[in-house]
């Protein structure tokens, strides 16, 4: 606890153009102005870096990917270990994606499969598999393609009825006129059997939404390979989790279990970061746990004054064996603040500011002994990305 | 007394016997105290030769036995023919002696026969200076002597008690009196003792107050010897003798003196059941009962993880602690990171092996020899050797203290976890600490219980459940059901439960539910000192720090599946008993708890028996058994009878520890047989009160004056607080104990976490939110929930058994709800500020008439012990009639109600004293009415204040009893509010404030009681 806050580094990713366009969102009701976004992330950068004196490791962009700016989903750094996630948004396409690509891999080459029979078997199981998924997968989430979208999609079927909405929000993916949805990346995946290895080696994989969890976690992971941090792996396929959704107060983790993460995935979590309780705590509106609430230094933790927000507080603090103190704030998003212990420089908070939310802003006023930072993030914010999103956040200590 | 008879004829045949038997080596006294373990006499500095000298006898023991009873004459060897060869082989004469009391006793099997057993038996100690007083005085005077000293060693207070002549006033501090008069009587008489050595035994006479004589634990003597095997934490064995039928806390006492353990509380022994599972020791029951095999292997373990290590007081404490944790980290049951293992392998290191040496031949051969983590590798071993290295300069007690800073803040630090299903189906693990009950899944936590948010705890089959307060939104109590394996490891969770809630959460332990008949349920209650306590006592701990050794090798040994590796090997020759024989007594007995009875047909026997056993001493009842399960009537009653807090006023470190046993009085009644229970229903459904929350606050003279006999039945809105003294006899506890019996069958039990004393809210400031909440127990919610709907008319009908008087209870009781009802209206309003509680009566001149009628139907209520009194209201009177001898009471006198047309305040009633006076039961009846002797009353007052939203009713009663008067001031302060009162604070200042008051008196009694308006909805 005593050193919590502490941070030297930081990992962030610029915006690529793609974002504004592109980037997943749970609304879309203002066009994201691009120059503005990226003016706001220098800023961000920039307070980070000669504010609050971090060292800032930047990650180019990846313009295939729209939301890697928001770093933060792709690790959870504490300590000397750091947990590379599998984003849920994207993992679950991901793990049908594989499959599918397997299906018509098997449709379209057979070779793999010598006969007949070994080649229906294959079919079969690859067919129990997929009905096993569709089991367990839940449908009423927006922003996952249903079993029935994706089986559109991969058969190249049209079935009656307007397009899913969810298919045209997704960059690679297509609706041609003849009634096909066209997949960019998987296109040429399912089209060589050599691509579909690189399902399975993600370093190599080529640059489609469809195998973005090497991607967006590909470039953090050597970075903090690079800053000699003990990495631990998501290997569990059916395991998600949204670095957004996990919150640590510096003697536990709350993980919020969320449209991107799911139970296993805050098991591995927990298994990557003994030392600590890890408590779950149900989100069942709004995007990540984070959304709504933040860490506003040792002990304290700011929440926003939404029903939601305030329940899951509630939740929390029954979880815990230690008490914490709260600051409401009056907008949701505004509770989502960065903040750090800094040893020259003492309690720093970033937060909204007052012209995005000019109520929640006042309420950090309340807290004496802190170096208030403003940081605008209303371009970002368009996009579901809150002030924490767009780093990660490294203590490392010096080398003894 | 017939008791005396017998033992004035066993002290001559004691004196016989060593007669015969010319001296008795020096030795030999000390090996009887050794073996008795007592904790009082033996010598800190005796103890090392002392152990020595048990292993031999341990060896020699058989022949032994054989030897001396060749010098036996013929009639004694007869006894041991017998088999009932006496336990404490290591002295002759004590043998001889016990046998001799034996054979003269075995043709009485009356109870006090068994008192002497007892007394001889559990005296090995002091026996050979009894013996040598014995000889030297008159043999009358010798028993009358030794008669009052055992009491104090007698578990059993009821066995015996008929026989003892102090045996009405079982006060700790008469018992220490005894105890240490008995010690100095020996000190002074004899010289052996003397080698006890007067240097500790100061220290330790203390200290003995506090921590239980083993000497009342050790039951027989005929018993034969077996050698348990306690592996110790640092991986050794631990043998030692101990008599077959030995309670546990004999071996516990073994182990702590083995390992010069002062801190003991938090440390336990485990055995594995028949099951392989691991279970505790109950020191207070037999240990044959519990391990029910012959396989005599515990192991000694943590218990009660101290939360915060560095208050512990001895580095020793902590040493053992570290063992411990050192043993769960290297097993993976507290897992955690690389790192924090590493590191606490390099305090491991530290303080095992001191500096790091560099120039030691090979760095890293110790470290592997040694396991700190479960997947231990080279990489971790370099680390840890890297950490080590800055580790230097530290002391080995400082290393202990920062693994354990650094071990208390790991995720899983003293969480007990027990494997169990969700009401789905789902595989979760329970876990149970300091703070509540965690449950978790996979590793995840997904719930957490604190202690305060759970209002009982109970278990029926395999199944275990809790039952939740309900939270600020919520109206009503939820109740949380998991699913267990099986029946077994349910109640072991329960039980792991109810000690850890004891333990951590309350100030002193609740006694235990005592039960004559229809007792079927697990009367299982924690028996040790809680967290407070021990504290307490080991702040008293005035001796120089022990030295021990630390010791790393013994380790190495250790498995790394984690629980200390106890071997089935046959623990010794010693089994010649049957199993099943043992197995079958028990089995009969239900009454005790810790055995594990349970087999298949158990469940098949508990309804035979319920519905056998039941109606006899009730009629039956029509629905007593839907009733048996739906349990809202036991726990309405418990909920009433609070375990009555500690004197507020004074917080003596006897009076704490006095409480494990001296407080006689029924602390927590417990399960009531509903038949009993029907009344004490009712009173409760009567108020369907918004939201009083009630401050009780009882004054009465020093609780060192023995007269304060007072057991008197209060019934506020709904709740009755049956208020004892401490003083309250025997016969009371006798009859408390048929009230509380039990209607739970043996598969399934219940435990409500009490609420903790009021000096629990000063100690336990962080929980201080939550406390508030948890200041009383709420029983509405259970009625309300319709568990058990129990029309009223039901219950109003007067039971059978119920003598006529409570009934009549029961009516004034409706009467007053239906007045209440018209009162309702008016009473909620304003809340008032806690602040004000307890001065609502010092302020007379804001009253809200609305309240006045409610204070004065409470009024009623209050005496409703004298039927005559109450039943017709008065006109009403504010009395305060000073009394003319007694010492004066600040009284604030209000003239409150004068407005009001209701029933009053005064009572010149003939009621007040007196222990006999339980609630509804019916023997209570017999007391008030029969009994007669409760001393004169002098004047009874009650005075009635209020103001907005407070009433305060003050009860002053003084009694003439013998030559002492008794003044008893009870204040009662009803605050009614439509928000939350702040308990803690009101509580603090009712304590304040009659503590000002009444400087002159003490606090002998503080409730709080806190109602929601939950009750409304009933209506």
């Amino acid at each position: 606890m005593a050193g919590f806050g502490k941070f030297t580094h930081a990992v962030v990713r610029g915006i690529p153009t793609s974002l504004a366009k592109e980037a997943l969102r749970t609304d879309q009701l203002d066009v994201v102005d691009l120059e503005k976004a990226q003016k706001e992330h220098e800023v961000y950068v920039d307070v980070l870096r000669e504010k609050l004196g971090l060292q800032v490791i930047q990650l180019p962009a990846d313009e295939s990917l729209p939301d890697c700016v928001f770093v933060e989903d792709a690790a959870v750094v504490c300590g000397d270990t750091a947990l590379i996630t599998r984003p849920g948004a994207q993992s679950r396409r991901n793990e049908f994606a594989c499959l599918f690509d397997t299906l018509g891999l098997l449709l379209r080459d057979p070779s793999p499969w010598p006969d007949r029979g070994a080649r229906l078997l294959g079919f079969l199981w690859l067919l129990s598999a997929f009905c096993g998924r569709i089991a367990t997968m839940d449908a009423s989430l927006p922003l996952r393609y249903s079993a029935t979208e994706l089986l559109r999609l991969r058969l190249r079927c049209h079935l009656p009825g307007p397009a899913p909405e969810a298919l045209h929000l997704h960059p690679d993916i297509t609706f041609q006129p003849r009634g096909k949805y066209i997949h960019r990346g998987s296109r040429r995946i399912s089209s060589t059997r050599r691509n579909f290895v690189y399902h399975q080696q993600p370093e190599q994989c080529i640059p489609s939404i469809w195998t973005p969890v090497a991607q967006l976690t590909v470039a953090m992971k050597s970075a903090l390979k690079e800053m000699d941090l003990n990495i631990v792996e998501m290997t569990d396929d059916n395991a998600t989790l949204d670095g957004g959704d996990v919150l640590f107060t510096g003697l536990e983790f709350f993980v919020g279990l969320s449209k991107r993460t799911n139970q296993k995935g805050a098991d591995i979590l927990a298994d990557a970061f003994k030392d600590y309780v890890v408590s779950t705590v149900p989100v069942l509106e709004g995007l990540h746990l984070k959304s709504f609430c933040s860490m506003g230094g040792p002990g304290l933790i700011i929440i926003g004054s939404s029903e939601l927000a305030q329940k899951t507080l509630k939740i929390m603090q029954q979880m815990s064996d230690h008490r914490y103190d709260k600051l409401t704030v009056p907008d949701d998003i505004a509770a989502n603040c960065i903040y750090m212990n800094l040893p020259d420089k003492g309690h720093v908070l970033l937060h909204c500011t007052p012209e995005e939310f000019p109520e929640s802003s006042k309420a950090f006023e309340k807290l004496k002994d802190y170096i208030l930072i403003p940081v605008s993030n209303m371009e970002k914010g368009k996009v579901d990305g809150a002030l924490t999103c767009c780093s990660v956040l490294i203590n490392k200590k010096a080398h003894v | 007394m017939t008791t005396e008879v017998g033992s004035e004829t066993e002290v001559k045949e004691k004196a016989e016997e060593t007669a015969t038997q010319p001296d008795q080596p020096e030795k030999a006294t000390e090996d009887n105290q050794e073996v008795a373990n007592s904790e009082n006499a033996t010598a800190e500095g005796g103890e090392e030769e002392v152990e020595v000298v048990v292993e031999e006898e341990e060896d020699k023991k058989e022949k032994d036995g054989k030897g001396i009873s060749r010098f036996l004459p013929p009639w004694l060897k007869k006894q041991k023919s017998q088999g009932q060869v006496v336990a404490n082989e290591t002295s002759p004469t004590n043998k001889v002696i016990s046998e001799a009391t034996e054979e003269e006793e075995a043709p009485a099997p009356a109870p006090e026969t068994n008192g002497h057993i007892e007394e001889v038996e559990e005296k090995e100690e002091v026996q050979s200076e009894e013996v040598k007083q014995k000889e030297a005085e008159s043999t009358s005077n010798a028993s009358a002597d030794t008669q009052p000293a055992t009491e104090e060693k007698v578990t059993e207070s009821t066995a015996q008690s008929p026989g003892e002549a102090k045996s009405a006033t079982e006060d700790v501090k008469e018992e220490e009196q005894q105890q240490q008069q008995k010690k100095n009587e020996v000190e002074g008489k004899s010289i052996e003792p003397a080698a006890t050595g007067d240097g500790k035994g100061t220290a330790d006479e203390g200290l003995s107050s506090i921590f239980q004589s083993p000497l009342r634990l050790v039951r027989r003597n005929k018993m034969k010897l077996v050698v348990c095997h306690v592996a110790l934490l640092d991986g050794t064995d631990f043998p030692c003798e101990v008599e077959k039928r030995a309670k546990g806390q004999f071996l516990f006492f073994k182990v702590y003196e083995h390992l010069n353990l002062m801190e003991r509380d938090y440390f336990g022994l485990t055995y594995k059941d028949s099951h392989e599972q691991r279970c505790w020791l109950d020191p207070t029951k037999d240990i044959k009962r519990q391990i029910r095999s012959n396989n005599w292997q515990f192991s000694f373990n943590v218990k009660f993880y101290p939360p915060d290590p560095s208050l512990l007081t001895e580095d020793i404490t902590r040493y053992l602690l570290c063992l411990q944790l050192r043993e769960d980290v290297a097993s993976g049951r507290l897992p955690c990171s690389f790192v924090t293992h590493a590191l606490l392998g390099s305090y491991t290191l530290q303080a095992e092996h001191g500096d790091y040496e560099p120039d030691q031949p090979q760095p890293l051969d110790y470290i592997t020899k040694q396991s700190f983590a479960p997947n231990q590798n080279k990489e971790m071993e370099e680390k840890i050797l890297e950490l080590h290295k800055s580790h230097r300069g530290m002391n080995p007690a400082q290393a202990d203290t920062q693994f354990l800073e650094n071990a208390k803040k790991l995720s899983m630090y003293g969480v007990d976890l027990h494997r169990a299903k969700d009401s789905e189906g789902v595989d979760i693990m329970l876990g149970v600490c300091a703070n509540g009950l965690l449950v978790y899944k996979d590793k995840l936590r997904i719930n957490r219980f604190a202690w305060p948010k759970i209002l009982k705890i109970s278990y029926k089959r395999n199944n275990y459940y809790i039952k939740i307060r309900p939270g600020e939104s919520e109206q009503f109590e939820s109740t949380v059901g998991f699913k267990l394996p099986n029946h077994r490891s349910a109640k072991r969770l329960w039980k792991v439960c109810v000690e850890n809630h004891s333990f951590f959460r309350l100030n002193s332990p609740e006694v235990p539910p005592k039960a004559r008949f229809l007792t079927l349920g697990s009367k299982f209650r924690y028996s040790g000192r809680t967290q407070t306590q021990t504290r307490l006592a080991s702040s008293l701990i005035d001796r120089p720090a022990p030295n021990f050794e630390r010791t790393s090798s013994k380790r190495i040994s250790r498995s790394l599946d984690g629980a200390p590796v106890i071997n089935i090997t046959e623990a010794g020759s010693e089994n010649g008993h049957e199993p099943h024989l043992e197995l079958h007594s028990d089995s009969k007995d239900h009454d005790k708890t810790q055995e594990d009875v349970l087999r298949h047909q158990a469940s098949i026997s508990q309804l035979k028996r319920s519905f056998m056993e039941a109606p006899p001493p009730s009629p039956p009842q029509p629905n007593q058994w839907e009733k048996r399960f739906s349990s809202s009537p036991a726990a309405t009653l418990r909920a009433q009878h609070h375990p009555p807090e500690q004197p507020a006023a004074s917080v003596p470190t006897e009076v704490s520890a006095a409480d494990n046993n001296s407080f006689p009085d029924t602390k927590e009644p417990g399960k009531t047989a509903q038949v009993e229970i029907e009344e004490t229903h009712v009173i409760q459904e009567v108020s369907k009160e918004t939201k009083p929350a009630t401050v009780t606050v009882t004054v009465s003279p020093s609780p060192d004056a023995p007269e304060g006999v007072a057991l008197q039945p209060e019934v506020r809105e709904q709740e009755v607080v049956v208020v004892v003294e401490e003083a309250s006899d025997t016969a009371t506890r006798a009859r408390q104990e048929s009230v509380s019996s039990e209607s739970e069958s043996d598969e399934e039990a219940e435990y409500q976490p009490n609420l903790p004393s009021p000096i629990s809210h000063t100690l336990i400031p962080e929980e201080k939110e939550e406390e508030v909440e948890e200041v009383e127990r709420e029983e509405q919610g259970e009625q309300e929930k319709g568990v058990e709907p129990a029309p009223i008319t039901k219950e109003t009908a007067p039971h059978p058994i119920e003598a006529s008087q409570s009934a009549q209870d029961v009516e004034r009781e409706n009467g007053a709800e239906e007045e209440k009802g018209e009162t309702d209206d008016s009473t909620e309003d304003p809340m008032m500020t806690p602040d004000e509680v307890p001065n609502g009566h010092a302020l007379p001149e804001e009253e809200a008439p609305g309240m006045a009628a409610l204070a004065e139907e409470e009024e009623a209520k209050v005496n409703g012990e004298s039927p005559m009194a109450d039943s017709e209201p008065r006109p009403q009177v504010i009395c305060c009639s000073e009394p003319p001898v007694v010492k004066t009471e600040m009284v604030t006198i209000s003239d409150t109600f004068a407005a009001q047309k209701t029933h009053i305040t005064t009572k010149e009633v003939p009621i007040v004293h007196t222990e006999t006076k339980t609630i509804t039961y019916e023997a209570a009846q017999l007391d008030n009415n029969g009994e007669g002797d409760p001393g004169v009353l002098m004047t009874a007052q009650t005075i009635t204040s209020e103001s907005l939203c407070t009433t305060t009713t003050t009860h002053i009663t003084k009694t003439l009893k013998g030559g002492l008067s008794e003044t008893r001031i009870e204040k009662r302060i009803v605050i009614t509010g439509d928000s939350d009162i702040d308990h803690d604070q009101a509580l603090a200042q009712a304590i304040k404030e009659a503590k000002e008051q009444h400087p002159d008196m003490s606090v002998t009694r503080v409730v709080v009681h806190k109602e929601t308006e939950l009750a409304e909805e009933d209506e």
